[in-house]
């Protein structure tokens, strides 16, 4: 996510910490059917790689955020 | 014995080793070379307890990221900060030495093993109980790990009657370090004050620097400063790369399976990075720490998560909480900071204590790897505990926002002082060489925590002290 990181002199880490969590896809919250508050919708994202969606990503590799809970979508 | 610094002086004996500082670093270091046979000078600025006096002259200035009042993170008396220290020891990892892939500036010139001859000596003196090894947790990349958990020693007491019975070693308290004169590469004499406008100058052989990992930077600046630059003749990097261990709390979780991280059988559990987790995530060290809840504290938990996973929470309350074993845990972390040269103990001129040394500034900085850190271990516990169904944590904001931000408020750090007179393996990168002495000076030592160039996640003292051991034998070796 740019921008998370302090600037450069301070030693930002190489590694983007955020690369596993893109931004939420419309079809992604649709499906879960929640109601997101802002920090759960920008952390809805599933952990594993290789996502595609809900419906192509294996059920348990799915996390998702919601009010700063690190869930599984069968949580809900 | 005890002995009084301006009686001392006034005979000028010509002692082996002048040792600045009893403390944890300084008390070690002191008795073993007094048992060896050395004539040992140890000066201490404060006194036998706890006096204000003393301690007023730790008041210092703090500016970058929040930080205690340098006056309460430290103790000025007999056995130093050891007065309150939480006597938790474990030795830095075999890794912590080397360049990490996050960052190569956390490498030492020594490695482990050069500190492995005094592990039993320094767990001796601190009353370190045996640490059980590592132990790995299959499909998590983070490992267990142990502590020595107190009691913890208190110096004063354990020390104060060998120091009063040593015939070879000469205790002077009251004897505050003001200054270092310096010819021809050598430490001719330490300059001294007393409470009562007394100045006094010593000769020894050899003098060690072990005032703690603040104190050591700002004398030496000062010294510096009073000698025209000629004690520490290249000091780019001096009082720079100033570390503690953040500490924070990361948030809650609640644990299903407790006995699968092993809190079943203990309040707590510590976890930290594998060597492969470090290189993968690119990641510094990091002690994650689980702290088992009260079942009421468990059961508001369970509430929160049935707000947010309605189904899981439904499905934990129908299970009465004490027979399936689920216990809520506070997630607390106190990790490695990148050492940085911007993080430092600066003087802050025109504010002179009242022996008229300008006090410390310290400017304590971390940086986005430090936050990456304990965020990626954070979430990697969180992932494999969702993963196995083994649990769920809720993290607070200041590591789900989306800004680069630190709690400003709570514990904040361990009072773990280290960098400042890094160790390195020329002047342009730190102050002292692999043996601790001060470059372009033959007989100036610094003995604690200050020299270490990166800290690991281990609390400092039990390492600090395996060093001072080991420069007793370096000193012991040139007198011989
Ligand atoms: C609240 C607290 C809890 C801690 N818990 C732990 C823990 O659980 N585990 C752990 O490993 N570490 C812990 N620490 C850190 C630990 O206390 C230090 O690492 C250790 O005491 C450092 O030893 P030292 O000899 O370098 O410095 P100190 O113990 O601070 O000793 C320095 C000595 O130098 C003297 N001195 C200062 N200035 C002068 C001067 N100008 N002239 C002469 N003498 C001077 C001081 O009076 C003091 O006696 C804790 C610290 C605090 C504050």
């Amino acid at each position: 996510m740019p921008g998370r990181h302090a600037p450069p002199s301070l030693g930002a880490p190489r590694t983007a910490t955020t690369t596993r969590c893109s931004p939420p896809t419309l079809t992604r919250r649709q499906a879960l059917g929640l109601l997101l508050t802002p920090i759960a919708a920008a952390w809805l994202a599933p952990l594993a790689a290789g996502d595609g969606g809900v419906g192509a990503v294996p059920r348990r590799d799915l996390g998702v955020w919601v009010d700063g809970w690190l869930l599984d979508s069968g949580d809900l | 014995m005890h002995d009084d610094l301006a009686r001392y002086a006034a005979a000028d004996p010509l002692a082996d080793v002048c040792v600045i500082g009893a403390g944890a670093a300084g008390l070690s270091l002191a008795l073993r070379l007094a048992r060896r046979g050395r004539h040992v000078l140890l000066c201490e600025g404060g006194e036998q307890d706890f006096t204000l006096r003393s301690q007023a002259l730790y008041e210092g200035a703090v500016a970058g990221d929040p930080y205690i009042p340098l006056d309460a993170a430290r103790l000025r008396y007999f056995g130093g900060s050891t007065n309150h220290w939480g006597g938790m020891c474990r030795p830095l990892d075999a890794y912590d030495f080397t360049a990490k892939p996050a960052d190569e500036g956390t490498a030492w010139p020594i490695d482990r093993d050069a500190l492995a001859p005094y592990y039993a000596d320094a767990a001796a003196i601190l009353g370190v109980s045996p640490i059980p090894p590592d132990a790995t947790i299959p499909g998590l990349a983070l490992k267990r790990v142990h502590f020595s958990i107190g009691p913890a020693t208190r110096l004063k007491e354990t020390c104060a009657d060998e120091v009063a019975r040593s015939p070879q070693l000469h205790y002077c308290p009251n004897a505050n370090l003001f200054g270092l004169e310096t010819r021809d590469g050598r430490i001719t004499a330490a300059v001294f004050k007393d409470y009562t406008g007394g100045e006094y100058r010593v000769r020894a052989r050899q003098f060690v620097l072990a005032c703690g990992g603040i104190e050591n930077s700002r004398l030496l600046l000062w010294c510096n400063r009073r000698s025209h630059g000629q004690v520490v003749k290249q000091p780019a990097t001096l009082g720079r790369y100033w570390m503690d261990h953040p500490h924070a709390t990361l948030g809650r979780a609640i644990i299903l399976e407790p006995a699968a991280l092993g809190l079943d059988a203990s309040q707590s559990v510590f976890l930290a990075p594998s060597p492969a987790m470090l290189a993968e995530h690119r990641i510094l060290n990091c002690g994650l720490r689980l702290h088992r809840m009260s079942d009421t504290e468990t059961g508001e938990l369970v509430e929160q998560l049935t707000l947010a996973a309605p189904r899981l929470g439904e499905w934990i309350k129908q299970r009465p909480l004490a027979a399936n074993g689920c216990c809520g845990v506070v997630l607390r972390a106190a990790w490695e900071q990148q050492p940085h040269p911007e993080s430092r103990v600066e003087l802050a001129d025109g504010d002179l204590d009242a022996l008229g040394m300008p006090r410390s500034r310290l400017v304590w900085r971390k940086t986005a790897l430090d936050h990456h850190t304990v965020r990626d271990c954070a979430l990697t516990l969180g992932d494999y505990l969702r993963r196995r169904d083994i649990g769920r944590v809720r993290l607070d904001p200041w590591l789900t926002d989306d800004t680069l931000q630190f709690p400003a408020d709570g514990e904040l750090a361990g009072r773990h002082h280290m960098g400042g007179t890094r160790m390195a393996e020329s002047p342009e990168h730190g102050v002292v060489d692999r043996d601790c002495r001060v470059f372009g000076q033959d007989n100036l030592y610094i003995g604690g925590s200050s020299v270490f160039p990166s800290s690991g996640h281990a609390n400092p003292t039990l390492t600090l002290v395996q060093l001072a051991m080991r420069l007793a034998d370096h000193l012991d070796a040139r007198l011989a």
